[in-house]
């Protein structure tokens, strides 16, 4: 039976810490796993206090909201898991997923926001407790915040916290995830570009509740509106960018960026002063990112170094228009074996199942009938549902892959 | 001693279990695990299928329960009681027993998970967890559930839940404050237990007498609650801190000594938050100038009272004014108009007047004089109008002009694939019309053909299987689609008459007549798909003469003309549904000269909207008779072309996309329809998606928009449901741009079902004030239509007038003119008073 979740253990020396002691505040944040147990990275000043604790507050609220939940599912809402913060000698970048898998979201302090020391350069686990956000709320105006991230020797000694465990079960999909993303940025352009009073305006317009069908994002002479009729860029579930709306006022520029193909997932970026907030929305408020199947014919029949993208090894950045490293602390080893479709496609090819006619077609059977996979201008064709339903707009089906491995 | 479990558990005898199990080892007990977990699984899975089956044993259940549960945790380990779940848990007294004689070292763990998977609002088991802390069996556990368990824990019959607190010191010392800490999500959560119980027995009450008697400190009440609601909680259950602090009606010096609190909920992503900070500042007294900057979320909030409470509260300092000038792009004039309140008395102060420079792109037209006296501008007023026409000017977004559709399916490949695509899902009827036309041309049985069609016929087979509507009757192209494929496939043609598809359950109702859609416009097309589901089982192939070269059907005359000839020139009739429907398409048909429409809305609370068609209708029309068959639909009782969804009581919206392409050049008996059912469920009373779709064939470039037409339209302006809204406006838009929709005609409309009370001003407000945002031209026609529907309204002016009559104010003063209708002004004229409406009828009518 496939694995659906891991335990995910958080294992942080004591709980996060945030102060604020003779006008300076100081945000230290604990972490756990990546290239140390508790690595230490950095150490120094973020300046713009207030966009940066907003921000931080933000990524908070969407590791926790879950923007869609499925009619079956009982109340109970996966737990939300920690922050994933990367240093990388210049930048530090904080990664959350929404726990229906549908958004993601990543706040960059760039060089011009961190005034401080690097020690290392790695991924890692942050706490990011509701004691934290109580007071990142309190952060007043513009000030700077002194941010530590991983614990000093002094830090464990002195601060007299108990170690602290948490165990969350991470679906394995939301996993898969953090991989589909990156994926689907890099294959992302341009598409519209607001001021600061047209992001505010446009963000304060969005819907408040779930909008069903398609929406479109017309340019017009006084910002943006939301139209029914396809023209445009489309957007799916737009009412989950309210999550954004406290950012804007404080933000110069949101940029819109657009999947040059496939599904409509788009990306949101909100410059801030010194940093920059990153949210991608799914295709769909009812799709997560685990299940679009970029990654799956990277993983089938690439090489090394696609394969490093498709398990998580690289981020993406939309500004800068390439990958960054960062190595999840998660145990990818079982995301790895656990891509359905193409565990599907291997059995396929082992039980000989895909043959090729002579006019180039390959015949996959399967499931007591032969599907046809047939290879045209815009990519591989199959007679299955899934091909049917998708179009090739969430990845390869499993015949598609295993006529793909047979070929290769 | 020696206990017979066997016996023990047989007998029901939890006493004996668990003193036959206190002595034993860890290595003892394991042993008797797998017996422990098989004897309670045999009982539960006995207990599931009472209902069905008798219980096979002498006790009842819960007294053999209560024994197995005493052996399954005095023998199994963590991971196995956690796979028997919530049905291994033990009652208090049995779990406080056995596990002080078991004290097994995985105990914290087996609370916290008891907790997490036990916690409803029906049973919790925080008892079970206080006992074993209280008897020291356990530490506090640390998990957010175990106070949220006692949300509901402490609930009994016979005992409020003020008096269950007060009975337990130590929860006032340590658990209630943890409350304040938590969250929970579902059902479990302080906002959901008081919303749904009596006053005294909520945690809000019980808190609020514990406190009054000095068993709970006042102070730390208040700061807890004002922490809660800085943590960040969703809207609703952050909602139960704010009332809570403010049902412990803090004084002025209360407030004051948690300015610095208030202050920082003011940028709270909740609005009520937000709100609840600003009322509070504000009673905590004067702001001081240092504190300023921190209302700058709340004058950047959207909802329009947090900001007007925040303007109240803002003392009068260039600070404040800077921070007003800041923030004046607001899509409300009168908020616009409170912060420019602020702006004046500082707008000497360069530092303001350089914001508000930056600003005045964005303020409302209707302001620009204040604007323009504050920069000692006086040509303010008319650069503003210029900048504004200018941007409006600009051409609106590029409309796809095209009304081309793609072309015939060349290859058994593609139809393949496109068959395998509708079964999943049909976006665009004209791949409807694109696969009948394939199969019909394509449909040669040959071995490869049958076997390439293997999957799709399995497909289609599950779909038919799965209780989807019947094919082939009118209930859903997809059924029919999927009839087609295993015609074709199997070589099996309809039935000459299928068996009539019996209603579904939800539709009992309506048994009594005969089925609507056996004689349905819908049904005709389904007529359609039966005659080439027919030739292809016989692998007789020929041309269709329907497919359509247009949007909407369209069907080019001369195009046509050629595919009759050509079907003649091969010595081939065409099929007669397939004649009818071309003709149709291509000819049209002057049926609808005989009929007109007749609508209106009756009722004062309840409005009702009645369409119907004269003269009426006396004898059902003939499948073949589509012209008479559309005019016989718009009857609630007539025959229903909407489709009948697999899993619910709605429509189907390919059916009505279809349906839509069937008489192209005359769809006002369409757009009746599409009004009748729409103008019906203006209020959203049933979630009727599908609705929209009578509106999309209007986004067609050279679509003309009748009586009908525009009577959808507007009824679409002013619906509840924003995606029919939303599509009403771009329609507006659409036909602005393109000189297609007549104002008067849509003036009058709006007018008459406004003044009926069918359609709200707010609404209509935002679907208008949307349209006019696009170009000038788009400004006047919405400017132009309101002016219209003013005349034709009569008696005391609608309560919510303000709206469509300050979007009015907006776009007059934009174009620097007031009312230009003669019978608009009459209309203004004669409303009085004072209040909002009044104001902006003075304005209109002064300018």
């Amino acid at each position: 039976m496939a694995t659906t979740a891991i335990e995910q253990v958080y294992n942080y020396v004591a709980d996060s810490q945030f102060t604020v002691a003779e006008g300076r505040a100081r945000l230290l944040l604990q972490t756990s796993g990546g290239i140390a147990s508790h690595p230490r990275l950095f150490e120094g000043w973020i300046s713009h206090g207030r966009p940066g604790a907003a921000s931080l507050l933000t990524l908070g609220r969407i590791a926790r909201t879950r923007f869609y939940t499925p009619p079956a599912m009982v109340a109970r809402i996966v737990a939300a898991a920690d922050p994933i913060a990367t240093a990388d000698g210049e930048n530090v970048r904080f990664e959350v997923f929404s726990p229906c898998n549908g958004v993601y979201a990543r706040l960059d302090l760039g060089p011009s926001a961190l005034d401080g020391a690097f020690f290392a350069v790695g991924t890692t686990n942050v706490d990011f407790g509701p004691h934290i956000r109580e007071l990142l709320a309190l952060v007043k105006d513009d000030g700077r915040i002194f941010l530590s991230m991983g614990p000093d020797d002094i830090a464990i000694a002195t601060s007299g916290g108990e170690a602290v465990e948490r165990r969350v079960r991470l679906p394995v999909r939301w996993i898969k995830g953090l991989a589909e993303v990156q994926v689907a940025q890099s294959r992302m352009e341009l598409d519209m570009e607001l001021d600061r009073g047209e992001a505010v305006s446009f963000l304060r317009s969005l819907p408040t509740v779930p909008s069903r069908g398609s929406i479109y994002l017309q340019r017009i002479a006084d910002g943006l509106r939301i139209s029914r009729s396809p023209e445009g860029t489309e957007v799916g579930g737009i009412e989950r960018l309210r999550v954004l709306r406290d950012l804007a006022s404080m933000a110069t520029r949101l940029r819109i960026y657009r999947a040059t193909s496939g599904d409509p997932a788009t990306a949101w970026v909100l410059d801030l002063p010194g940093m920059r907030v990153h949210a991608v929305l799914s295709p769909d408020r009812a799709r997560g990112f685990s299940g679009e199947g970029e990654v799956l014919g990277q993983l089938a029949t690439h090489g090394d170094g696609a394969k490093q993208s498709a398990v998580g090894r690289l981020g993406y950045d939309l500004h800068e228009q390439r990958f960054f490293a960062r190595e999840l602390p998660f145990d990818l080893a079982k995301v790895e074996a656990e891509q359905p479709r193409l565990r599907a496609a291997r059995r396929l090819v082992a039980d000989r199942a895909v043959r090729f006619l002579a006019n180039g077609e390959a015949v996959v059977r399967s499931s007591e009938v032969e599907h046809r996979v047939r290879w045209a201008e815009d990519g591989p064709h199959c007679t299955c549902p899934w091909f049917a339903r998708y179009a090739g707009r969430r990845g390869p089906c499993k015949h598609v892959l295993a006529a793909e491995l047979t070929r290769a | 001693m020696t206990v017979n479990f066997e016996s023990a558990l047989q007998d029901g005898d939890a006493e004996g279990v668990i003193t036959g199990l206190a002595p034993l080892a860890e290595s003892e007990r394991r042993r008797l695990a797998p017996q422990a977990a098989q004897w309670l699984k045999e009982l539960k899975a006995n207990a599931i299928s009472r209902a069905t089956k008798p219980w096979p044993y002498r006790l009842d259940s819960q007294t053999l329960l209560r024994a197995a549960r005493a052996m399954v945790v005095g023998t199994a380990s963590l991971s196995e009681l956690r796979k028997l779940g919530n049905w291994s848990t033990p009652d208090e007294d049995v779990a406080l027993r056995v596990m002080a004689d078991r004290r097994p070292d995985w105990l914290a763990e087996w609370a916290a998970f008891v907790l997490e998977n036990e916690t409803t609002s029906w049973h919790t088991p925080f008892l079970l967890v206080k006992r074993l802390i209280t008897e020291g069996l356990l530490p506090r556990p640390a998990t957010s559930w175990y106070p949220l368990s006692m949300i509901y824990g402490l609930q009994r019959r016979d005992r409020e839940l003020y008096q269950a607190l007060k009975a337990d010191r130590g929860l006032l010392e340590d658990e209630v404050w943890r409350l304040f800490e938590v969250e929970g999500g579902g059902d479990t959560s302080l906002a959901a237990h008081d919303k749904y119980s009596a006053d005294r027995n909520s945690w809000s009450w019980a808190l609020l007498q514990l406190s009054g008697e000095g068993l709970l400190s006042r102070d730390r009440l208040l700061d807890a609650s004002l922490a809660a609601l800085q943590r960040d909680f969703a809207p609703f259950r952050a909602g139960w801190f704010s009332r809570f602090h403010e049902s412990l009606q803090p004084t002025q010096a209360e407030r004051l000594a948690r300015k610095e609190r208030y202050l920082g909920l003011v940028a709270s992503a909740v609005p009520a938050t937000a709100s609840f900070a600003v009322k509070a500042l504000r009673q905590a007294g004067p702001l001081s100038l240092e504190d300023v900057g921190q209302l700058a979320p709340a004058l950047a909030s959207s909802a329009t009272g947090v900001v007007r409470d925040a303007v109240r509260l803002l003392p009068s300092s260039v600070r404040s004014a800077e921070l007003a000038a800041e923030h004046l792009p607001h899509r409300s004039a009168d908020i616009q108009s409170a912060l420019l309140g602020l702006v004046e008395k500082h707008a000497s102060q360069p530092s303001v007047r350089e914001r508000l420079e930056r600003a005045r792109a964005s303020v409302a037209p209707s302001l620009a004089a204040r604007v323009a006296t504050l920069l000692s501008l006086d040509a303010m007023v008319a650069r503003t109008s210029q900048v504004r026409a200018e941007e409006r000017a600009a051409p609106p977004p590029r409309r796809e002009s095209s009304t081309s559709v793609p072309g015939p399916i060349d290859g058994i490949a593609d139809l393949v694939e496109l068959l395998a695509a509708l079964l999943e899902e049909i976006q665009d009827p004209h791949d409807i019309e694109r696969a009948l036309d394939g199969v019909s041309r394509l449909c040669e049985r040959t071995p490869d053909v049958v076997r390439r069609l293997e999957p799709i016929v399995k497909r289609a087979g599950k779909l038919l299987g799965d209780r989807a509507p019947a094919r082939f009757d009118g209930h859903s192209p997809r059924s029919d689609i999927a009839g087609l494929i295993i015609a074709w496939a199997t070589g099996t043609p309809p039935a000459a008459a299928e068996t009539p598809h019996p209603l579904p359950r939800w539709l009992t109702g309506r048994s009594a007549r005969p089925d609507p859609h056996q004689k349905s416009v819908l049904a005709f097309l389904s007529g359609r798909v039966r005659e080439v589901a027919a030739r292809a089982a016989r692998g007789e192939a020929a041309p269709l003469l329907s497919l359509p070269t247009g949007r909407g059907g369209a069907l080019e005359v001369d195009e046509f003309e050629a595919r009759q000839r050509r079907l003649a020139n091969a010595g081939r009739r065409p099929d007669p549904f397939d004649a009818i429907q071309a003709r149709l398409r291509a000819d049209g048909s002057d049926e609808g000269e005989r009929y007109r429409f007749v609508y209106g809305a009756t009722g004062e609370k309840h409005i009702s909207f009645q369409l119907r068609v004269e003269p009426a209708m006396k004898v059902e029309p003939e499948l073949t008779d589509v012209p008479a068959l559309f005019y016989a639909a718009v009857d609630p009782a007539g025959p229903d072309y909407g489709g009948v969804a697999a899993s619910g009581s709605t429509g189907l919206a390919e059916a009505i996309r279809w349906v839509g392409t069937v008489w192209p050049s005359n769809r006002e008996p369409y757009y009746a329809k599409g009004a009748l059912e729409l103008g019906g469920n203006i209020d959203w009373w049933a979630a009727r998606w599908e609705l929209r779709c009578f509106l999309e064939p209007m986004l067609i470039p050279n679509e003309p928009l009748g009586e009908m037409a525009t009577l959808l339209l507007s009824l679409g302006l002013g619906a509840k449901e924003s995606g029919e809204r939303g599509l009403a406006t771009d329609v507006t838009i659409a036909a602005v741009a393109e000189g297609r929709l007549d104002v008067e005609k849509a003036g009058k409309t709006i007018g008459g079902l406004y003044n009926s009370k069918l359609l709200k001003g707010s609404r209509l407000a935002t679907s208008l004030g949307d349209a006019s945002r696009i170009s000038q031209t788009h400004a006047e026609s919405v400017s132009d239509l309101i002016e219209i529907a003013l005349s034709g309204l009569y008696g005391p002016p609608p309560s919510d007038l303000h709206a469509p009559l300050a979007l009015l104010n907006e776009l007059s003063a934009a174009r620097g003119h007031g009312v230009k209708r003669p019978t608009a002004k009459a209309y203004l004229t004669g409303i009085e008073g004072s209040g909002k409406t009044a104001a902006l009828a003075k304005q209109l009518l002064a300018r």
